[in-house]
């Protein structure tokens, strides 16, 4: 009967999951494994991922040989303020690429776009400078300057928002609305999975960047987790499990932010409401 | 209305980055200006940056303020980054203009390419001026000279050195190498005390994946990356593969994989022995207090090419730079004179790093009491070293794009030592002569 | 009707003005810290700027000497290679994805949240893990390769035929949740009524999913598709953490080899044109998208 072959699918669509996302977190399995082990052991074969002794004294040097708190403070901060900063100035020029009509709109919208395709090795030393100028030198403004207007947010949210009728916003604007309160009041609150997916990118990304703290960044106390990272793999030395202890500690929030942003994925009520 | 004003943002920018981007060395004429004994430092206070690499930055501290407390007026700014890092944000600061005072101008090869870009003071007239001893720098101040002049001061240095696990021969009754070994020896010995499988497999050796561990063999009969004739770089190249071929070293491709690294095999005592730097001391040293080194070990010097006089092997200079642009150059001179002179000197030698100032007294304190390995320290200053790269501008892309990508075809074994050194000939021709 | 008459009146310059308006916040930003850079990179490739001296305008040398540079050749091949080989599975495999983890599912954020995680582990450790996995004796899947009756198994990153394949492999890895969060989006933006609507009308899973899916979709998969294709042509970190472009310059891919023009061969004049390179490239590939968007795409 029907009821009996569902199951024999789903059953076997649950295995498939279950062995697809163990193939997915073995690096992290092993980076667990590895930042327990003494360093000799690390890429010896066969490999071991459950080791004889757990050295935990990896963790305690990660934290006490370089300051990896502070680390960690300046790269939340960063990150939030990046990713606040992206889901109001992105949402709004979206806005404006997709919801208001002016007859440029689109080319200067590919312009716009176009930027990101050239590869941030080229524009690193010009917008150095640029920054020079401003005397933002080792400040963390630089690189939320740098990370707040990205055109990926704001493709994004103008992909999603073309998805919404026009219909909508023409209405409010018969009615009277403004259009900040088109934007703010009917919009937005219907672009969540938009919200939820630039809030995990832009975090994301903003948490990962690597290049842009290591030109800007100078003193050890503006560093960020990334820079911080590094110091475990230097030409000499290579801290394998410091590294990897480092890397767990800094996996952490970004998993945090992913599993929280999921409340953002549910079915969006987009056409409800709208007749005629 | 945007197009404008972008437009002349984009003119006034780049109109900025083209005058502004040459580096002057007017300083110099400045300095020459003021006189002989005419001392132009201040007493105001004074803030200079100095950029170091991580891997000595610690001990690069300590003598900032050692350095500090003696002049009260002079903040210094220690920013260090580790190697690969440290060169990219050197280079973006250097580009961009920013702010850089004193500089570690890396191993030699890079130094080349800063002193061509114009990112080096002379010093010439400042030591003359000063009066300021360099007999201590040896040979390495020869080495360094671009043009007949000199923009640097050495700081730290090593070289290559032959370590061996005692413990390992006394097992397989085989007798030490000695301080005269050829590399034909060296190769037998090698193929001697490799035994064992998997877990239980001893290394004859171990050849770390830098080019320079293998070309340096062909560097020792005097040759340069960049000869006409590279035949001594042919046959180092022939060694390493012959070594791999006899089994007796980890192949490149493993290491690769595996990440090995010197330091983790010789601690595991599975390595009898490893020609590796003179640095690695430090790290023996951290290892037996740590109670990672539970077995005895010496050095030698490095085996030689045959007709080759033993105590010949291969190493680098660290060498720091002022950066023309500086505000502050009689500062800086100042506390180079201190970071790379005696005071300095002292402070990394205590440190077990050797330092480019040689005196005996400099020796001495880096040879210490005797209490701790190697019993074989001294041999460290009878050598004669060969740098790794001379200080040519262009030369570090000859070691690692052509020489280090071009042989990485003959260890995965796609192409024959022959073929490899063509292709390498012919890149150096067309690349490096341009 | 009374409708259209209010629409027209609605003049262009308004409209105008309320566009740059919101455009604003960003828009400031954006041309100061991207847009400046971008164009100086632009003249800089005219010139032989080697980063410090003056720059010397030498019109389109830079370009001419690309098409004859091997290195540079080899690097366009290998990019090229790189992104169809990525850009397929990923996307396919990302959407099937997104599709068996779709809200209302047991454990669903546990499964999404092991998809995702490869994407925000530090490229570092998870090289070091591939390393590893690829080794040619030793590793994990030779050994499996072996135990299946292939007595020779390619050498993966030794090789120089077989390691643009296993950097492929590890980027698929890697990115595969990545671009399931954009589906994962668009998928919770497509009613339930429509698929309600199609049982109705006999569909089954193959049929609501080429008639209702896929078209609804289509903004989703427009976007990703775009996006992939610009990650993917601008590679760097994978490849830096796992082969250096190599063994010899088998894996060397264009933002690479700009990487190292700039930075250690000093060259940011012919760096640049070769990021203009680049740049022309993937535009002409993502203009055609976007005129092709009329086609495919439903709003």
């Amino acid at each position: 009967m029907n009821k009996k072959k569902i199951s024999i699918g789903k059953i076997l669509l649950y295995v498939f999951l279950v062995i697809a996302s163990i193939a997915m977190i073995v690096p992290l399995i092993w980076m667990l494994s590895a930042s327990v082990k003494p360093e000799t052991q690390i890429f010896a074969f066969p490999i071991r991922w459950i080791p004889e002794k757990f050295m935990w004294s990896n963790y305690v040097k990660v934290f006490t040989l370089y300051p990896f708190m502070t680390y960690y403070i300046n790269t939340i901060k960063i990150a939030v303020v990046v990713t606040l900063a992206q889901i109001i100035t992105c949402s709004m020029a979206a806005y404006s690429f997709s919801k208001i009509k002016y007859p440029e709109r689109d080319k200067l919208f590919l312009g716009y776009l176009s930027t990101m395709m050239v590869p941030f090795q080229v524009i690193m030393v010009p917008q150095f400078i640029i920054m020079r100028m401003l005397g933002l030198m080792n400040t963390h403004t630089a690189l939320i300057l740098i990370g707040a207007f990205a055109p990926f947010g704001v493709f994004l949210f103008r992909q999603f928002f073309l998805t919404l009728p026009d219909e909508l916003s023409e209405s409010a604007r018969i009615d009277g609305c403004s259009e900040f309160g088109i934007y703010f009041k009917i919009i937005l609150p219907l672009s969540k999975p938009a919200i939820g997916s630039v809030t995990i990118f832009t975090f994301v990304a903003a948490w990962n960047d690597f290049l842009a703290p290591l030109i800007y960044i100078n003193t050890e106390d503006k560093k960020t987790l990334q820079l911080g990272m590094r110091n475990f793999q230097t030409l000499y030395e290579s801290n394998y499990g410091q590294l990897m202890a480092a890397a767990v500690c800094a996996v952490v929030p970004t998993i945090l932010v992913f599993l929280l942003a999921q409340d953002y994925f549910v079915k969006g009520i987009a056409t409800s409401g709208l007749k005629g | 209305m945007k197009k404008i004003v972008s437009s002349i943002l984009v003119t006034a920018m780049t109109a900025s980055l083209i005058t502004g981007c040459g580096a002057s060395n007017d300083k110099v004429e400045e300095v020459k200006k003021t006189g002989s004994n005419d001392q132009v430092k201040t007493e105001e206070k004074v803030d200079l940056n100095l950029y170091f690499r991580s891997t000595n930055a610690d001990y690069a501290q300590q003598v900032v303020d050692a350095y500090e407390a003696e002049n009260q007026n002079v903040d210094i700014e220690l920013i260090k980054y580790p190697n690969t890092d440290y060169k990219d944000k050197l280079m973006v600061q250097l580009a961009g203009g920013g702010d850089v005072d004193i500089y570690d101008a890396g191993n030699s090869a890079w130094f080349g390419d800063f002193v061509s870009k114009k990112q080096a003071l002379q010093l010439d007239d400042l030591i003359a001026r000063d009066n300021f001893d360099i007999a201590p720098y040896g040979n390495a101040i020869e080495e360094l000279l671009i043009d007949n002049k000199l923009y640097t001061l050495p700081v730290v240095d090593s070289l290559m050195v032959l370590y061996y696990n005692k413990d390992l021969f006394d097992q397989a009754g085989v007798s030490y190498p000695t301080e005269d070994m050829t590399w034909n020896e060296f190769r037998e010995l090698a193929k001697t005390m490799t035994s064992g499988e998997g877990n239980d497999k001893i290394w004859g050796s171990y050849i770390h994946t830098w080019p320079q561990c293998w070309y340096g063999i062909g560097l020792q009969e005097g040759a340069t990356i960049i000869d006409k004739d590279l035949t001594p770089i042919e046959k180092a190249l022939q060694f390493r593969v012959d070594l791999e071929e006899d089994g007796s070293i980890m192949p490149y491709t493993e290491s690769i994989a595996t990440n090995a690294h010197y330091n983790a095999m010789f601690q595991s005592g599975k390595l009898a022995m490893s020609p590796i730097g003179s640095w690695h001391i430090g790290q023996l040293r951290v290892g037996e207090a740590e109670g990672n080194v539970n077995f005895d070990w010496d050095v030698v010097p490095m085996p030689h090419p045959e007709g080759v006089s033993p105590n010949t092997t291969w190493g680098m200079t660290g060498q720091v730079v002022i950066q023309p642009d500086t505000k502050h150059v009689e500062e800086a001179w100042d506390f180079l004179k201190y970071l790379c002179g005696e005071e300095g000197a002292k402070i990394f030698s205590e440190n077990g790093v050797i330092a480019g100032y040689k005196t005996d007294e400099i020796r001495d304190i880096y040879v210490g009491d005797k209490t701790q390995k190697p019993e074989n320290i001294d041999i460290l200053f009878n050598q004669k070293v060969y740098l790794e790269n001379p200080a040519i501008p262009g030369i570090e892309v000859v070691k690692t794009e052509i020489i280090d990508k071009e042989s990485q075809l003959t260890f995965a074994g796609e192409r024959s030592v022959e073929d490899t050194m063509k292709a390498i000939k012919e890149r150096i021709e067309k690349e490096f002569n341009n | 009707m009374k409708r259209g008459a209010i629409l027209r009146k609605q003049s262009n310059e308004n409209n105008r003005l309320m566009g740059y308006l919101f455009l604003l916040p960003n828009i400031i930003g954006f041309a100061i810290f991207t847009f400046i850079p971008v164009i100086a990179a632009c003249y800089i490739s005219f010139t032989d700027w080697d980063g410090f001296g003056k720059m010397k305008f030498i019109g389109f040398q830079n370009y001419i000497k690309m098409f004859s540079d091997k290195v540079f050749l080899v690097s366009l091949k290998n990019t090229l290679v790189y992104t169809i080989g990525s850009v397929i599975p990923l996307i396919i495999i990302a959407l099937l994805v997104a599709m068996a983890l779709k809200e209302g599912m047991k454990f669903v954020k546990v499964f999404r949240a092991a998809f995702f995680i490869p994407h925000v582990t530090a490229i570092i450790a998870i090289a070091a893990v591939w390393q590893l996995l690829f080794h040619p004796t030793a590793g994990p899947i030779n050994q499996f390769l072996r135990s299946v009756g292939i007595s020779n198994p390619p050498s993966w990153l030794s090789s120089t035929h077989w390691a643009m394949f296993a950097v492929i492999i590890m980027t698929v890895w890697k990115s595969v949740g990545y671009y399931m969060i954009m589906f994962l989006a668009g998928l919770q933006g497509i009613p339930d009524s429509l698929y309600e609507a199609a049982s109705i009308d006999g569909a089954g899973k193959f049929r609501k999913f080429f008639n209702v899916t896929l078209p609804m979709l289509s903004p989703v998969m427009f976007f990703t598709v775009i996006i992939a294709i610009i990650n993917s042509f601008k590679i760097f970190s994978n490849i830096y953490a796992l082969t250096q472009g190599g063994p010899g310059y088998s894996t060397n891919v264009l933002v690479y080899n700009i990487y190292v023009e700039a930075f250690q061969k000093l060259k940011f004049g012919y760096a640049s044109a070769q990021a203009y390179v680049l740049f022309m490239i993937i535009l002409v590939i993502t203009l055609v998208q976007f005129k092709g968007q009329k086609k495919w795409v439903n709003y």
